[in-house]
């Protein structure tokens, strides 16, 4: 990027959950109800300093790199990190609802419960899933306006910051001696521990491929914000930070800033003209707690490696696990290595994302200062879907090179999104085996972007609830999809290619994943978070 | 990792022998030392020279390989050659498969083992020649690869070898201006020999590997060969007292264990591209190269029957450039293991190519069809009517065919005319191309959704957003109350084509179906003037929608684009185009900015590249989806059923006219919907969860395989040029 200069970051200014992302092993999401606006704000006011901004999340990540290098171990640091968001009630009752629908009037004003069916919810009020049984944000429980996301490296410490929050917080009072904001709702994700770490409840590892974000940071506008480690003579390097790691306008992410323009990744559009300025450098938060019923998915993917393989030991359900996913359990990209799961390939973290999917993997050439690339075979093509089945969750949610609807790749590019989840529940010892415990457990789902119709309600019911996008004849998200039947839509199938080249359609009648519960947020930057603490204006 | 390199000197390094002095220098000082290792058991013949190490530098390697060697000319079938021929098979199966000389190379794939396949050899009955150039051998490889004798081989990890007649002269020129990597027999090439002077085996040359790109029905691929001169008196290199398929089985061992550890070097040569380097060393040789000219003028040095543990036990090979000597390396003692066994005796197969240019050939074709209106349509009351509307669409194809013919220049079109003709093939497939309804170039301006909405639908003074915004072949009008709530919305994607021709021939049919779907006060002076259609009438303008105009949208550019889009396209370096935004940049058949045009051409000419024929289905037109209604609401939270769509011309198979209202008996309108809680305020909601599409047919894969073609501009027609949009007789996508 010589040409067009890339805008520079007031990195002071943004949550740090939005970027760099918090990336710890426990949080603590605490969902509240505004009681009374006036003592709510005064209690935000008293929060405000500790709002952990995405200078100070990425200075830290930083440092630990370091250490971890040069110790070859631990680095011995901790932080605890906290962000706060705001639903359209909690912007419309901290100012008003004329300022909460300048902020956003569409998916975000209407809420998560009555985008649910757009998103492949049941329509039937007597299933789980639907918002009427929801444990938070649903229709029949407390309106939830304002999450405090609490990150930190271990349980005690969360629990300890959240005791001294809550004495802060007392001290702001309702006139009738009430709680400014009535807490309602607490999840509690920790990542799987052990063997598991850093892998969702089906076993697979998870938060391999974000995107990144083009800029400078305002305190260092000589240096990209994400490294760019490919050689700049390729032209590669314009698109992308490490191999595979694409790189977005931040405007993809943030408010305010240049978006991504669909038809040239490298040129991006204006800024999305904003009706209230602090809105600038905020980002939509999306949250879904996701129930993951581990025995029913792998008990389908056994089923399928009985049809497809005509076996189902360990090895065939990992083969078959992998297509379904489009990654080994390991987190390994299917196209790069599709007959054995090679945990090589997630050990650097410029191979993990390095693939695409219908045209051959290229060799990327590096900076001199980096060290060489192990040597792993590069993705194959797949343009027919042969080794990932078009309904493979990756390949769903970000087709990458693929054709798609919509006309080219760098179309696609303008629905992604960031994802910052984490499991809650209880780990199955080995997932493949586990029988029904009775336990909740799932994932905590959140991703930031900049529109959530978009990005999340775009790639939820276009893509993953789409039969034929965007791909004709795919088949609904194999993972996340709604396979059931409903509503005159029949149930979903997948096509799986076995070693010998045929082709397998299989139908699924299992959903593995139930919404049970969630919202559509704001989170502002800290100049918004500054405003809406602030006397509001008439 | 210290290998950053200026280009030019990358390039040239890959194809120059080693110079002189960088070679002779410890050539000399080793002479002595050298002598020793002559007939040892193992481990260094030559002093390290670290300098010359191999790198890797990220290309392929072939870790596990198999290779078939093809034996040129009738000759090698009978004796004398017979024997020799079978002699040198079992050696260099066996050298591949010597796990004391594997040892060597597998060092270069982290001491992994790796493995070699013979498959079995033949012999190619092609005639003799003086000289095969690289052109030749290309030639070779394609012919063998359309002939159907490689289809059983997986290409990307096989070499083809081809092993030259006695007295046949291998030469790297020829093929283009293209170099190969080549064994140069370093005791000619004395300083100042002219490049040249080496590239043939009279001086030298002992043999080449590298790798021909063929455009195949299946998508390209990729051959990997290497060619052997019958080594013998001053032809290739020979070495004192070996029979020459001794000599040939090393120049083999050489090429297999370059094409191993560095496949891509042609690809390298070709695109300057080092990245297609696998090992290489600093001053460009690859793992047999350094040590033959280390060898210099003593090349018994190198070039050595080694003991082995299978049959036939000795083999004779070059030794291999090893890492961990610095230097030649000579396998060790080593531990006998069962070996495979010698292919000597087994029956010989001789192939015979055919006629030498493998031309495309065309399938036959059977009846044609005569075109359906679009959906089935059955408005026409003339009896003549359906036929003269299949040949109006005959008429597009075949100039759609003609635009193809200005690259293909009589080769045959993979475009057909069904009314010409089906073809006549065991298989035939569909694919249907679905692409949202909604301006995906309004999506793409970065504007707010109300905005995005509002501009698709807004009609101000003459300016419609119809006209200038719904370009998705997609096109609504909205019907507001007094109130400005939307009563009703009207969705078609009737080309333009059948309106002018129903004014044409069935005028009467004409005006009823304006007065029935847009209004009772249709009069038909309102939309012929004179004797022409006005398609722009204030009927289908500000007071309707009776059928497409934005000027893009009419079945002729739906027969062009999918024509248009079965011309292969290629890269620069020879590649083929696949992608959908480089396909329609290069060809240039619609506008980049939509989903439509870059997808139709995207799929259509990945059915190209898979050797279709292909055409547009019957009936050809452009059709709708049913809205996904899911998340629609009533004020009362009800979802909405069905009926609040209805399919008002075509049938619900082939949807080419919409109207959503409600329906009959409901409290509510449409105004009063919401879409997952958004207020229904705009047409283009509705759009959004409508998708459009056509069926394409593909016939015979694999039947034809045309040439790739450069970009440029499509050529432009007399008619094409002059199209605008108020001109509908032969209206055009934007060129
Ligand atoms: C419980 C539900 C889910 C499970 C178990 C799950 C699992 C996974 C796994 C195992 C990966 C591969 C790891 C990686 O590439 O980072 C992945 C990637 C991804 N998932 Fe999910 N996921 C879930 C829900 C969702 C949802 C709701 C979305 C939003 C639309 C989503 C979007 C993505 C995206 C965008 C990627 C990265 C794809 C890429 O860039 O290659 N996932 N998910
Ligand atoms: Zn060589």
């Amino acid at each position: 990027m010589t040409t067009t200069q890339e805008p520079i970051l007031d990195l002071d200014d943004i949550q740090g959950n939005i970027y760099p992302g918090f990336n710890k092993d426990h949080q603590t999401i605490r969902c509240f109800t505004i009681v009374d606006a006036a003592a709510a704000r005064s209690a935000i006011a008293d929060l405000l300093p500790d709002v952990s901004t995405s200078a100070v999340v990425q200075a830290y990540a930083r440092l630990r790199a370091t250490l971890k290098r040069q110790r070859a171990g631990a680095s011995g640091l901790s932080a605890t990190w906290m962000n706060l968001s705001f639903s359209y009630s909690g912007l419309a009752k901290l100012s008003s609802a004329a300022i909460a629908d300048a902020v956003d009037d569409g998916a975000f004003k209407a809420g998560l419960p009555d985008r649910s069916p757009l998103l492949g919810d049941p329509l039937d009020e007597a299933e789980p899933g639907h918002p009427a049984n929801w444990l938070f944000g649903g229709f029949k429980t407390p309106s939830i306006d304002m999450v405090m996301t609490v990150a930190g490296d271990k349980r005690a410490d969360i629990a300890s910051y959240l005791g001294d929050i809550d004495a802060r917080m007392a001290a702001h009072k309702t006139p009738g001696g009430k709680p400014a904001l009535e807490l309602v709702f607490e999840l509690v994700g920790d990542t799987l521990g052990g063997e598991l770490n850093g892998h969702e409840h089906f076993g697979f590892r998870d938060g391999v491929s974000q995107p990144a974000i083009r800029g400078r940071a305002k305190s260092s506008p000589d240096k990209f914000i994400v490294e760019r480690i490919i050689d700049p003579a390729l032209s590669d390097a314009k698109s992308y930070g490490r191999p595979g790691q694409v790189l977005l306008w931040p405007g993809q992410i943030l408010l305010g800033q240049p978006t991504q323009n669909g038809q040239d990744p490298l040129k991006p559009n204006q800024p999305f003209p904003l009706k209230v300025g602090w809105a600038k450098n905020g980002s939509f938060m999306v949250l879904r707690m996701l129930q993951q019923d581990v025995p029913a998915f792998w008990a389908e993917i056994r089923s399928c490696a009985a049809k497809v393989l005509g076996r189902s030991d360990d090895a065939a359900i990992d083969w078959v696990g992998a297509r379904v996913v489009g990654r080994w359990r390991s987190g390994a990209p299917v196209t790069r290595t599709p007959d054995a799961d090679r945990p090589e390939f997630v050990a650097d973290n410029r191979v993990a994302n390095d693939f695409r999917f219908r045209l051959a993997g290229t060799r990327p050439q590096l900076v001199a200062t980096q060290p060489p690339l192990p040597d792993l075979p590069l993705s194959q093509a797949d343009p027919k879907g042969a080794i990932c089945p078009f309904a493979g969750h990756i390949r769903k949610v970000n087709p990458r090179d693929d054709a798609v609807e919509l006309g080219g790749p760098g179309d696609t590019l303008t629905h992604l999104l960031v994802r910052r989840g984490i499991p809650y529940g209880p780990a199955f010892a080995d997932p493949r085996h586990a029988a029904d415990d009775g336990k909740e457990r799932g994932l905590i789902f959140v991703s930031y972007q900049a529109s959530i119709e978009r990005q999340f309600e775009f790639l939820m019911q276009n893509w993953v609830n789409g039969d034929d996008l965007p791909h004709v004849g795919s088949g609904r998200d194999a993972v996340l999809g709604r396979h059931r039947p409903q509503e005159g839509a029949p149930a979903s199938s997948i096509e799986i290619v076995d070693g010998e080249g045929k082709s397998h359609r299989l139908v699924q009648m299992q959903d593995f994943i139930v919404a049970r519960g969630g919202g559509y947020f704001f989170s502002p930057s800290i100049t918004g978070l500054e405003q809406l603490t602030a006397e509001p204006v008439a | 990792m210290q290998h950053q390199y200026a280009p030019a000197h990358r390039i040239q390094s890959i194809v120059k022998a080693p110079k002189a002095k960088d070679r002779r220098q410890p050539a000399a000082a080793a002479a002595a030392a050298a002598k020793k290792g002559k007939g040892g058991a193992g481990g260094a013949v030559f002093p390290p020279f670290p300098k010359e190490d191999l790198v890797f530098r990220g290309g392929r390697t072939m870790p596990n390989m198999s290779f078939k060697t093809f034996y040129l000319g009738k000759g090698w079938a009978s004796a004398p050659l017979a024997a020799p021929r079978q002699k040198l098979d079992a050696a260099i199966d066996a050298a591949m498969s010597d796990p004391g000389l594997n040892g060597i190379v597998a060092q270069y794939f982290g001491n992994a083992p790796i493995t070699t396949k013979a498959l079995p050899s033949a012999v190619l009955d092609v005639p003799g020649e003086a000289t095969f150039d690289k052109g030749d051998i290309h030639n070779l490889v394609k012919r063998l690869f359309k002939s159907g004798n490689l289809a059983a081989l997986d290409l990307k990890t096989t070499l083809i070898n081809f092993v030259l007649p006695p007295r046949a002269v291998l030469s790297s020129d020829g093929g283009g201006n293209e170099r190969v990597k080549r064994v140069v027999r370093a005791a000619r090439t004395r300083p100042g020999t002219p490049e040249a002077e080496e590239e043939d085996s009279r001086n030298g040359l002992g043999g080449y590997h590298g790798s021909v790109h063929i455009q195949s029905p299946t998508g390209g691929v990729t051959v990997y060969y290497a060619a052997a001169v019958f080594s013998d008196g001053d032809n290739g290199i020979p070495i004192s007292g070996w029979e020459p398929w001794e000599n040939i089985c090393a120049t083999l061992y050489h090429e297999l264990c370059e094409a191993r550890t560095d496949p891509d070097v042609e690809d390298a040569i070709r695109t300057g591209d080092l990245r297609f380097i696998g090992w290489n060393s600093n001053s460009g040789q690859e793992i047999g190269d350094f040590p033959i000219g280390e060898a210099g003028s003593d090349l018994e040095r190198v070039f050595k029957r080694v003991t082995i543990a299978a049959e036939p036990h000795t083999v004779p090979i070059q030794l291999m450039w090893s890492n961990r000597v610095h230097g030649p390396e000579a396998p060790g003692a080593h531990a006998g293991l069962a070996m495979a066994a010698a292919l000597a005796g087994a029956a010989t197969e001789v192939i015979s190519l055919g006629p030498t240019t493998a031309a495309t050939t065309a399938p036959t074709f059977g009846n044609g069809i005569v075109l359906s209106p679009p959906g089935n349509l059955k408005d026409f009351k003339e009896k003549d009517s359906f036929a003269k509307w299949s040949s109006e669409r005959s008429k597009d194809f075949d100039e759609a065919i003609e635009r193809t013919q200005q690259y293909l220049k009589g080769l045959p079109s993979q475009y057909f005319n069904p009314t010409r003709g089906i073809p006549n093939t065991p298989d035939h497939a569909e694919q249907p191309i679905k692409w949202p309804g909604f301006p995906r170039k309004l999506e793409n301006l970065g504007l707010p959704l109300d905005e995005q909405f509002r501009r698709a639908e807004v009609i101000s003074g003459t300016s419609l957003g119809r006209l200038k915004s719904q370009d998705e072949y997609l096109e609504w009008f909205v019907t507001r109350g007094d109130d400005g709530r939307i009563v009703r919305v009207d969705f078609t994607c009737e080309g333009p084509e059948y309106w002018r021709f129903l004014a044409e021939h069935e005028p009467k049919v004409l005006l009823a179906l304006y007065q029935k779907h847009i209004s009772p006060d249709v009069k038909l002076p309102d939309l012929i003037t004179g004797k022409n259609y006005n398609p722009l009438n204030v009927w289908n303008t500000t007071r309707g929608a009776m059928h497409l105009i934005q000027p893009s949208n009419n079945l002729f550019a739906e027969i062009v684009i999918a024509g248009d889009a079965t011309i292969l396209r290629k890269n620069a370096d020879g590649s083929l185009k696949t992608e959908a935004q480089d396909l329609i940049d290069c060809a240039n058949y619609g506008d980049r900015g939509r989903a439509s045009d870059p997808h139709i051409g995207d799929l259509v000419n990945a059915l190209a590249r898979d050797g279709y024929v292909i055409s547009l289905k019957d009936p050809v037109g452009l059709y709708m989806s049913r809205p996904r209604l899911v998340g629609f609401t009533t004020p009362d939270k009800k979802p909405i059923s069905q009926d609040w769509f209805t399919v008002a011309r075509g049938s619900e198979e082939f949807i080419l006219r919409g109207v959503f209202a409600a329906p009959k008996g409901s409290k509510f309108t449409v105004g009063d919907l919401s879409i997952g809680g958004v207020p229904l305020r705009w047409g283009g909601q509705v759009a959004k969860v409508i998708d459009m599409g056509l069926t394409g047919v593909a016939y015979g894969k694999g039947t034809i395989s045309d040439p790739a073609f450069d970009c440029g501009d499509p050529p432009r027609t007399a008619v094409m040029a002059g199209a605008a949009f108020t001109d509908f007789h032969k209206p055009t996508r934007r060129m």
